[in-house]
This record gives C-alpha cells, structure tokens and sequence, in this order.
C-alpha cells in the first residue's frame, strides 16, 4: 500500500482488508484469574509512574521541522 | 444565557480505583442508563446507579492476560444502536511487539466480556518491530473505529493506522473481517465523535495545514484534504500555578479533541502562548467537509490560566460539549466541561485540584460522550490531584452534564 505524502493538498488510498477470526471469551471451566496478569503491588505502580517522568513519545512527523545541525569536529 | 447543568458530578474514592491511578491518568467514560463504565491508568470501574457508588473492574485481572501483560491506554464506549460496550486495553510489548484488546459485553449481560485481540503481524507479516500506543475509537451508523501510532522497539515512531471494525460483527460474536488503513507521514490520528455515514480524523501537516482524512461507512476509501488556518505555536508549554507548579511538561500539540456535525467537522488541540493569547490555549479549527474550506477558529482561551487536553462530542442537537483542563495562575489543574454556545463557550469547573503535579506531569487525553439514553446531554472523564501530589492522590472525574 502506497502512502500518502505531505506534499499532497488532497488524494485518496483503499483500505486494506484483514480477519480477527472469532472471539474469544472466558472459559466457564477455568477461573478467569488462572489466565489473568498478577496484581500489581503499589510499587509496581509507582516504578510505572517513575517511568512517566521521561519525555513523552513523539506524535508523528512534524514535516517543517528542521533538521539538528551537527557540526564536524576538528581533527 | 445557558450555562452548564451538572447532573452528576463525582470522584472515583479509593475504593472505585484501589489507588491504581496514575498521574498521566488518561480517563474515558460512558453511560447507558443507570449503568456507567469508566477506565484510566490503570483501573476501571463500574457503576450501576448511575454514578453513584463504583466498583472496581481490574483490568490486570478482568481479563486473560496478553503479550507482556496489562499496559495502560484504555478506551470505553457504549454504542446504543447495537447495545454494546466496548472496552479498549492495550498490552504491553512482549519482545518488539505488543496487542490491543477490543472486548465486546453486551448491554444484557453488562460486565461478561468476549474479544479479538489485534497485533501488528497481522496486519503485515514484516511489521516485526513494532507496537501500538495511544488509541481513540469512535463509532458511526455501522461501524468501530480504532487508531493507534505504532513504535519501534527503540521508541521511534514508525507509522499510524487506522481500523474499521463492523458493529453488527461485534454484537453478533461473529468472525470479525475487518478494513485497516496505515500511513507513515501522519501521526496521532484523532477520529470525530458523533459521526454518522463517515467518520473524519486529523493531523497536522507542518506550520499551519491541517490534513483532514475522511472514511465513509460504506466505502473503503479513505480520502483526504489540507485546509490552513490561522498561525498558532506549537511549544514552549508553560502554565505554572500556584508555587509555580507546573502541569504542562507533557503536552505537545497533538489533536485531542474532534467532533463531527451536520456538514462539520472540529478539531480541538493546545497551543501555546502567543500575542493576544497570553496562556497556552485550545486552537479550535472547523471545517466544512462539503466544500473542503476552514469557517471557523472558535478558540478557547483565558488571560490568566491556560486550557489543556481538549475532548469534544456533540449532542442529539449538534451542540458541541468539551472536557478539558484549566490551570496555571492561581489554580491548580481543574478538570472543567462546557458546550459550544453561539460564538463562545459555556464552560463550568467540575473540581479544582488542592495540589500540582510533580515533574510537570498530566495528560493525555480524556473523553466527552454522548448521554444515553438523554441524548441531550453529554459524559465527561477527567480528574485532579486531592491532598497530594502522589500517584495516589489522583481522583477521576464523572461528570454528567446537560444545558441549564
């Protein structure tokens, strides 16, 4: 599939097509907590917490950013 | 002149959450009847009268676990013309790829789950490296709606898809053929609220170009159109408030909030400071999607505090509601709800927080619903911090809300 390009003011792509097959859904023979995560003690949340102090992920392209400038070292 | 009408107005205590709350705390809620659903980092919980009293639904254990467990980005909706909840779960990246998690429960038999989970191989089987992170859904006449970025296992961003999953296949349990759409040149896709036959999403395109996307419910073609609107700034973001506590170390100018109505559509996001807009503020851009044009920019700003992490939906009417944040100044972050009244907006603080967060961090996102079945009015999630700056001290934020 072909993408789609900043420089373009309009156009038009086809969607493709996929299968998730059927869902899935707890078994009544099995207790729901055998599959399940471990519940977090409150450190666990707090270190995911701690992990929200790093920048957050970028957004996307941002197409008029300039490029950083780097330059060369001398020999 | 209208002014906002809080039906029910409530903070989610420590035993609607069981102090899994997170400062990024990223709620969304959704109602039908007396039953009411909300989600954020990392809890979910559920009311049976109407917002009164909530329990907690964990989602580490709600659920049979997937890829590397729980993560945290979740999303809830209610979709009345199939009676279904739908509850958004991304997990976490087992090796360099993760899964989200779309479970169906249906209004019957509310709180009993099946799901499809969806990873990025299957979608193409060369996508090796690569996981979901920062969903929004919404839903038209017939169909779910899903984005997602998607990251490398270095962080870097690498693409955004697109998803549209049919309704009547959700409700029936069926096998779940679906269409997906990707691009790697736009990020953060935010889908409109309130849709019928098409659903719109936007990003920005450089400087002042917004890039509209539209995919109609009964086509798989997904068309779009650049409209410019006035100049705005996208950084620094600063709104310090009392102490000098700042609360926008996170944001960055990602579209939030979106809504369509009639032949409109909106897009809501941050913006920061610029002359005559002396606080970081709401960049408003509506556009009519018949003849491709910008009609107008109706901004939501303030002298003294600054506005934050939009949401937007419109009601049964087409009058918009928002959900957003107001801080900085002599406030703390409140969590604050309103609509759209002729040029300007109607908005009321649903509670102010006692304290500001450390490290500048709030967001990401919150949602605005639609009622039902009072359509007239709107479901608003947001949240604040309550005798502290801990984790812990976050309290979400049920708001139901109508016209006065």
């Amino acid at each position: 599939m072909s993408d789609s390009s900043p420089e373009d003011t309009s156009g038009a792509q086809d969607a493709a097509v996929a299968s998730a097959g059927e869902p899935q859904q707890l078994d009544e023979e099995a207790p729901a907590a055998a599959a399940a995560d471990e519940v977090p003690t409150a450190e666990d949340l707090d270190a995911r917490e701690a992990n929200f102090t790093r920048p957050r992920k970028a957004m996307g392209p941002e197409t008029d950013d300039a490029p950083e400038t780097i330059p060369e070292e001398p020999e | 002149m209208a002014s906002v009408r809080f039906v029910r107005n409530v903070g989610l205590g420590d035993s609607a959450t069981s102090t899994q709350t997170s400062t990024i705390n990223e709620p969304t809620a959704a109602t039908s009847g007396n039953n009411a659903f909300v989600t954020g980092n990392w809890f979910a919980s559920r009311s049976t009268d109407s917002g009164g009293t909530w329990s907690l639904v964990d989602p580490f254990t709600a659920l049979p676990s997937a890829a590397g467990g729980f993560c945290c980005d979740q999303i809830v909706l209610y979709e009345p013309s199939r009676d279904i909840w739908i509850w958004i779960l991304q997990y976490i990246r087992s090796g360099t790829s993760n899964v989200f998690r779309v479970a169906i429960s249906r209004g019957n038999t509310f709180g009993s789950w099946y799901w499809w989970d969806f990873n990025p191989q299957a979608l193409d089987a060369t996508w090796t490296d690569l996981w979901f992170d920062y969903p929004d859904a919404t839903t038209s006449a017939n169909n779910l709606y899903i984005t997602f970025n998607a990251f490398n296992t270095a962080g870097v961003w690498q693409r955004a898809v697109a998803f549209k999953l049919p309704l009547d296949t959700l409700r029936s349990a069926g096998t779940l053929g679906y269409q997906w759409w990707s691009t790697t040149t736009h990020g953060s896709l935010r889908l409109t609220q309130g849709a019928s036959s098409s659903v719109f999403f936007a990003s920005h395109n450089g400087g002042t170009k917004l890039r509209v996307f539209g995919w109609p419910d009964s086509s798989n073609t997904i068309a779009w159109f650049e409209v410019d609107v006035s100049a705005w700034s996208r950084g620094p973001y600063s709104a310090p408030g009392p102490g000098g506590v700042e609360w926008l170390g996170r944001i960055d100018s990602r579209i939030t909030g979106a809504w369509v109505a009639g032949t409109r559509a909106g897009f809501l996001w941050t913006a920061s400071a610029r002359a005559n807009r002396p606080m970081p503020y709401v960049k408003a851009a509506v556009v009519d999607f018949t003849t491709k044009a910008l009609v107008e920019e109706p901004d939501i700003w303030n002298q003294q505090s600054a506005f934050a992490y939009p949401a937007a939906c419109p009601n049964a009417q087409g009058v918009i509601g928002v959900s957003l944040f107001f801080g900085g100044g002599t406030r703390h972050p409140a969590h604050t709800v309103g609509f759209r009244d002729g040029a300007g907006w109607q908005l009321a603080l649903s509670r102010v927080s006692t304290h500001g967060p450390t490290n500048g961090t709030w967001g990401d996102y919150l949602a605005c619903k639609k009622n039902f079945p009072t359509s007239s009015e709107w479901i608003a999630s947001g949240y604040t911090l309550q005798g502290g700056t801990d984790r812990k001290n976050i309290e979400p934020q049920f708001v139901h809300f109508g016209i006065g």
